[in-house]
């Protein structure tokens, strides 16, 4: 079994990114499932079409595993209201029962959908004890989401000294104000690892979105359809996975300046 | 490694568990509410006004206000009480619920009172402190001029070895010329609400913060004294009775002094025994101070060992200390046992908490009253103890130290 992580600060479009490679996999013939670690519970909105119960709130029966789009199994963590309770508490309880209930049996692929960054001990639990094997990074070539994918790598390096967690690389979403794909690509680079694939801007991807579908299910034949697909198929096929080496700050934000100046 | 001094949610639950119309809920785990129950359990199993929202994984996750709502619901419905008194341990602040939001919910209904206790913040003595500056922020209404002399007493503990002792006697011991207010051991709603009215505020050693908020507010005097053990101890906090409220009470001193004569009499050769006995003392500030003044002065003890809890005392180095001497007896608390064990000698306890025996009779340790307890159980235990079982039969058996 694959075992994939996608992380990125918030907004970026780690959702997005994650339900359309998982539909991607599963028009390959793969079996699929998502885990939506995040408490909104909307990783998985778009392959199901709606919103699903919670493992947290429905333990105690079956109702929060769902199958959505060409038999992809869909299962979110849920989590407490915002403001309260312990979010990531909430992650390693899910992910616990996941594999106690052996619910991934015969899964090929495994795609986790984390929340913003790695805030706290809880939602870096996918990152720990065999849950991933390697970790993706989505971002924008802004300068927070960069700053925000530097920072994840600190969590990633952490745990890579113990455990099999390795960066798999860099997707870049190609949604920012100003595309520089050169930049992200010097900084995965400096980082030790590359840039995987690209999720260009696309009308579709929002049109898709507001219909509560994947871009690959509702415009199969555009081309950022095609273009998801390539990125998916970079992903499996990829095997070159590293320990990042996270920039300081200062380096971060030079490398960003040296490119906002030219 | 072992801790000198309990966590922040013992030292609320002990400065607020005796107010006798309150019903005290721990939101918590179940283990908060286990140890402080526990270590009530030997002082008074009659008097249990404690209850716990018992905070699952489920709480944690998702939050545990409903549970504490419940828990609420549940007290008033089944205790009716006149206030109720919410201690949050760590798990309830590390999550950080709106218990503040919550209380507010219940206040026209009952008094509700909210205390941090989470024992990643602080220590006993924080929460002592800080639970009882709360109640009285909360609770105090302007100050009446009272027609008797008052007094408040701070620093008593509700699990007190011998809190019911210790507060009868006090109250004999000051007669009618004197009434004590509010006592932080033993009080109600009403009492708390009136805790202006005194004339001085008396802390022995705990309960400092609350009477330094009681003078800015009501410019109440307040004074801070050790733990009156011994017949000195007790003429110590008579003496400053009198010089407040211009009293005499010679006439007690006089009393006092010849009672205790009367009970040392009977035992007057093995008091010559104790006349430079290696003991070690280790407890909390005044009573630890109160204690090794009454050993040295009043029983002519060496203190060879002595260790205040609040001091961040290190306890490895501690009982390295006592166990390379040749302490003949421990004084301390339960949790002190183990040193008496280590070096077979007997556990004389006397601070906070004591949950390994119980004391129903009326045998206060505080005063002249407690100075001939105390030498009761001194005497009792070297005879009864392990190395030295039948010490004082004879003549030779009474200086093998």
């Amino acid at each position: 079994m694959k075992k994939i992580c996608i992380y990125g600060k918030g907004g970026i479009g780690k959702s997005t990114t994650v339900s359309n490679i998982a539909v991607s996999y599963s028009i390959m013939g793969l079996k699929v499932a998502v885990i939506g670690c995040d408490p909104k519970a909307d990783s998985t909105r778009n392959i199901m079409g709606k919103k699903i119960p919670t493992l947290l709130k429905n333990h105690d029966n079956q109702s929060f595993i769902n199958y959505g789009y060409n038999g992809i199994l869909c299962i979110e963590a849920g989590g407490p209201p915002p403001g309260t309770g312990c979010a990531g508490r909430g992650i390693v309880v899910a992910l616990e029962k996941i594999r106690e209930d052996n619910l991934l049996e015969g899964i090929d692929v495994v795609i986790y959908d984390v929340i913003g960054d790695v805030v706290c001990g809880g939602f870096s639990s996918p990152l720990r004890e065999n849950i991933a094997d390697e970790v993706y990074i989505v971002t924008t070539s802004d300068f927070m989401s960069l700053y925000a994918a530097n920072n994840i790598c600190r969590g990633i390096q952490k745990y890579a000294q113990t455990g099999d967690i390795r960066l798999g690389g860099i997707i870049v979403n190609g949604r920012s104000s100003v595309m520089n794909i050169d930049m992200v690509g010097e900084i995965a680079g400096r980082i030790g690892t590359k840039i995987i694939g690209i999720m260009p801007m696309s009308k579709y991807i929002t049109l898709a979105e507001m219909n509560r579908k994947t871009v690959i299910e509702l415009y199969p034949n555009e081309g950022i359809s095609q273009d998801i697909k390539s990125l998916a198929k970079s992903i499996y096929d990829n095997d070159d996975r590293c320990i990042p080496v996270p920039l300081l700050d200062e380096e971060l934000e030079k490398i960003c300046q040296s490119y906002l100046f030219i | 490694m072992k801790c000198s001094n309990p966590c922040k949610i013992f030292g609320a639950y002990q400065a607020l568990g005796g107010i006798e119309d309150s019903v005290v809920i721990f939101h918590s785990v179940v283990g908060c509410h286990f140890a402080n129950m526990s270590f009530h359990l030997t002082r008074d199993m009659e008097d249990l006004r404690q209850t716990c929202t018992v905070i699952n994984d489920r709480d944690i996750i998702l939050n545990g206000e409903n549970s504490l709502r419940l828990a609420i619901e549940n007290v008033i419905s089944l205790y009716r009480p006149r206030l109720i008194i919410v201690i949050t341990g760590c798990v309830t602040e590390i999550i950080k619920d709106d218990v503040d939001r919550i209380v507010e919910e219940f206040r026209k209904r009952v008094d509700v009172i909210y205390i941090d206790g989470a024992g990643f913040k602080s220590d006993f003595e924080k929460g002592y402190e800080d639970a009882l500056v709360k109640l009285v922020k909360t609770f105090s209404i302007k100050k009446e001029k009272s027609k008797k002399p008052l007094i408040n007493i701070f620093g008593m503990l509700y699990d007190d070895y011998k809190r019911k002792q210790d507060i009868l006697a006090l109250n004999e011991v000051l007669g009618d010329k004197v009434d004590i207010g509010f006592i932080s051991a033993s009080a109600n709603l009403e009492s708390i609400k009136r805790i202006a009215y005194a004339d001085v505020n008396i802390a022995f050693g705990r309960g400092i913060e609350a009477c330094r908020f009681l003078k800015d507010k009501y410019n109440q005097s307040y004074l801070q004294m050790d733990y009156p053990y011994g017949i000195e101890g007790i003429k110590g906090f008579l003496g400053v009775i009198a010089d407040t409220f211009n009293i005499d009470y010679s006439e007690t001193i006089k009393n006092l002094e010849e009672n205790s004569k009367e009970a040392f009499n009977k035992i007057y050769s093995y008091l010559n025994s104790l006349y430079g006995l290696p003991v070690c003392v280790v407890g909390s500030y005044s009573r630890a101070r109160g204690m090794k003044r009454f050993l040295e002065m009043e029983l002519g003890m060496e203190v060879v060992s002595f260790g205040i809890r609040e001091k961040s005392l290190n306890m490895e180095e501690f009982i390295a200390n006592v166990s390379s001497s040749d302490t003949a007896l421990v004084f301390g608390s339960s949790f002190d046992g183990d040193i008496a064990d280590r070096l077979k000698v007997p556990l004389i306890p006397f601070d906070y908490p004591v949950y390994d025996r119980v004391s129903i009779s009326n045998t206060p340790y505080i005063g002249e009253k407690g100075a001939v307890n105390l030498t009761e159980d001194i005497l009792n235990s070297i005879m009864m103890g392990v190395k030295n079982r039948g010490a004082f039969y004879n003549e030779e058996d009474m200086y093998i130290w």
